[in-house]
């Protein structure tokens, strides 16, 4: 059984539609990352699951159980906050104490359950510590402890990274998974960056305007999204608008309106002719089209001229203009090769399988 | 580069000169004020405390020498027991304008809809425009023989002329101004309060008295003891309340102090229980300020 589920969910304020007939389930100790632009209802999803909000419509349950009209302090929930909320006048273990005492958890027990906790994010030698005088990541390991420490059915996790600088971010992330996995806790993770989300989630629910657009695995999310939203959302993303002839043995021709021909795949015969859009990812397209052409498969090749090369350490970014004035957005691995000159003529290629096909204005 | 890094510190230091001076500048004209009209008399008031009065005199003698007797006189029960009756009613006043303000300042701060909290504000702030003897006229005929209320002294089995009612409309009197002004400092801090943190500790578990009390309270006591402070020294000060609604009963330092000075002309007692009142108040309004931030210190 599901350890939380949400069905047919609406949430309205007035007229407005905040989220709008969701429904999805995690099973136990699983992460869930719900990835959406600001205003996507996104946190009004994660406020219904804490109680903080109450469904208009459609239920929330924990293993089965309806929490109709239940508060956030009669929920087991755990909930980490995007700005930790940490109680600024209680030390490290009065903070992650604090749960366990207000959950009535046996008196004698709490020392060495907040003991455990604080082993567990290792924040050993900071127990008397008030949050004011621990660092950025000191203090969201005390708000993960403290939202860990109560055995909660369902942990919830409202940008747990944003707050923090880049390099600092990739560190605890790898230690945030590491840490639920201990304690197989099952997760929802709330955020609006799409690195976040495909990172801790298991499988990702990408969401806007109050309804889910698509969801699944991260990886694919990312290679097979079933709508230009999602395809934009997730990734750099390069687009061509078009006619889509129908096709045979899993390709197509496709006619872009700047009067580009390229094969695209058709998978299942499900894309008929018609309007579609096409995306090819700035990693997928090769500058140069010998190295592709000889893997002997039908190649979409492309001329056009470099506008800019952006040198970002391990990485390379290229503008490409190409026929009709489109630029493409190309990225390559850095591997001490000789660059490229801006203005300099070259030709591009994608194979068809790189190719995303989605229907036109979706 | 050097000299271009040494160049750039020089010029530093030199705007910083200039801005210590226009600093200085800038202060003299209320520096002077300060000095010339508070600081002064003040210590005209210290002098004269300490001088010898002659009964009959008005004021001190310009010659008269000096000695602690005002002072010693004040240590007298006669003395002190103005100074109880003041901290009697400035604490019990201001504990009680914290009670009232502390859920009016929480509705107002936690208020969503602007038209409803700049309503709440406005009018919190047009009450301490009422001129204090409109406001003690008007609870004097409120509570007095032909008012509406005095039907409370009924309720409460006590005589409209006894002691106690007139020691419960001294602290309505108090209580008048006292509650906007908390209600408005209050307001402040609460807003202050990240709301999150409330939403935390329900999640942990805490219903919303527990949440309440345990997070919200505490992390209000600074601007809890700021609003006692500011509440009690107003209640120091009071004059016209004693003095109207007390009808003689219930006597402030202040009134102490005015009749010293204005009825009796001995300006050197008066001077000495004026002098008394504002160490006293000082000390404990330093105290408890202490007391505070050694508490609070660490939190930020």
């Amino acid at each position: 059984m599901s350890v939380l589920q949400l069905s047919h969910v609406t949430k309205r304020y007035g007229a407005f539609i905040a989220v709008d007939d969701i429904s999805f389930s995690v099973e136990k100790g699983k992460i869930l990352s719900l990835l959406g632009p600001s205003g996507c209802g996104k946190t009004t999803t994660l406020r219904m699951i804490s109680g903080f909000e109450v469904a208009n419509e459609g239920a929330v349950m924990f293993s089965g159980i309806d929490m109709k009209g239940r508060r956030p302090y009669e929920r087991n929930v755990g909930l980490l906050f995007q700005d930790y909320a940490l109680f600024p006048h209680m030390t490290v273990v009065e903070n992650i104490a604090y749960g366990l005492k207000h959950r009535k958890f046996d008196k004698a027990k709490i020392p060495d359950r907040v003991a455990e906790m604080v082993s567990l994010v290792k924040l050993k030698g900071f127990e008397h510590r008030r949050p004011g005088r621990l660092s950025g990541g000191q203090q969201q390991r005390v708000a993960l402890a403290r939202a860990l420490a109560t055995y909660p059915e369902v942990v919830l996790l409202d940008e747990p990274l944003s707050a923090l600088d880049a390099k600092l971010r990739q560190e605890l992330r790898f230690e945030l998974k590491e840490i639920l996995a201990a304690v197989n806790a099952t997760t929802i993770v709330v955020t609006h960056d799409q690195e976040e989300a495909m990172s801790l989630g298991d499988s990702v629910i990408v969401m806007s305007g109050g309804k889910i657009m698509q969801q699944g695995a991260p990886t694919e999310i990312y290679a097979d999204p079933k709508t230009r939203f999602v395809a934009e959302f997730i990734g750099r993303s390069n687009w061509f608008s078009g006619q889509l002839a129908p096709g045979t043995g899993g390709l197509a021709k496709f006619k872009a309106t700047s009067g580009i021909n390229m094969i695209v795949p058709v998978s299942g015969g499900h894309l008929t002719g018609g309007q579609y859009d096409v995306c090819v990812r700035p990693e997928r397209i090769q500058i140069d089209a010998a190295t592709v052409a000889s893997a002997g498969t039908p190649v979409n090749e492309i001329r056009g001229a470099i506008r800019d090369i952006a040198h970002l350490g391990a990485d390379l970014h290229l503008v490409v203009e190409i026929a009709g004035g489109q630029l493409l957005t190309v990225t390559e691995k850095y591997t001490g090769q000789t660059l490229e000159q801006t203005g300099q003529e070259v030709s591009i290629s994608f194979r068809p399988r790189d190719c995303i096909v989605v229907p036109s204005g979706s | 580069m050097a000299s271009g890094i040494f160049a750039g510190r020089s010029k530093t230091a030199e705007s910083l000169m200039k801005s210590l001076k226009s600093t200085t500048l800038l202060l003299l004209p209320g520096l002077v004020l300060f000095l010339a009209f508070l600081v002064l008399p003040l210590a005209n008031i210290v002098d004269e405390s300490l001088r010898l009065f002659e009964p009959g005199r008005i004021g001190s003698a310009k010659d008269a020498p000096y000695t602690l007797a005002n002072y010693a006189e004040i240590l007298q029960p006669s003395y002190l027991i103005y100074f109880a009756e003041t901290f009697k009613f400035g604490i019990l006043s201001s504990l009680i304008a914290l009670v009232v303000s502390f859920p009016i300042a929480y509705g107002v701060a936690r208020q969503n809809n602007p038209f409803w909290r700049k309503l709440a504000v406005g009018f919190l702030i047009g009450m301490m425009f009422l001129s204090t003897l409109v406001r003690v006229n008007a609870l004097q005929l409120t509570f007095g023989p032909t008012g509406y209320a005095q039907f409370i002294a009924g309720l409460l089995d006590v005589s409209p002329s006894g002691r106690f009612y007139t020691e419960m409309v001294v602290t309505f009197g108090l209580l008048h101004y006292l509650i906007p002004i908390s209600a408005l400092t209050l307001i402040g801090t609460i807003q202050n309060l990240n709301p999150r943190l409330v939403e935390a500790s329900q999640v942990l578990g805490a219903s919303r008295l527990a949440s309440h009390l345990s997070i919200t309270l505490p992390l209000c006591i600074p601007g809890l003891v700021s609003a006692f402070l500011i509440s009690f020294t107003l209640c120091l000060s009071a004059f016209v309340v004693p003095m109207i609604l007390g009808k003689g009963k219930v006597l402030f330092v202040s009134n102490l102090i005015y009749a010293r000075f204005s009825e009796i002309a001995n300006y050197p007692s008066g001077s000495a229980v004026a002098i008394t009142m504002l160490v006293v108040a000082l000390i404990t309004i330093y105290a408890l300020t202490w007391m505070v931030s050694k508490w609070h210190g660490d939190l930020k």
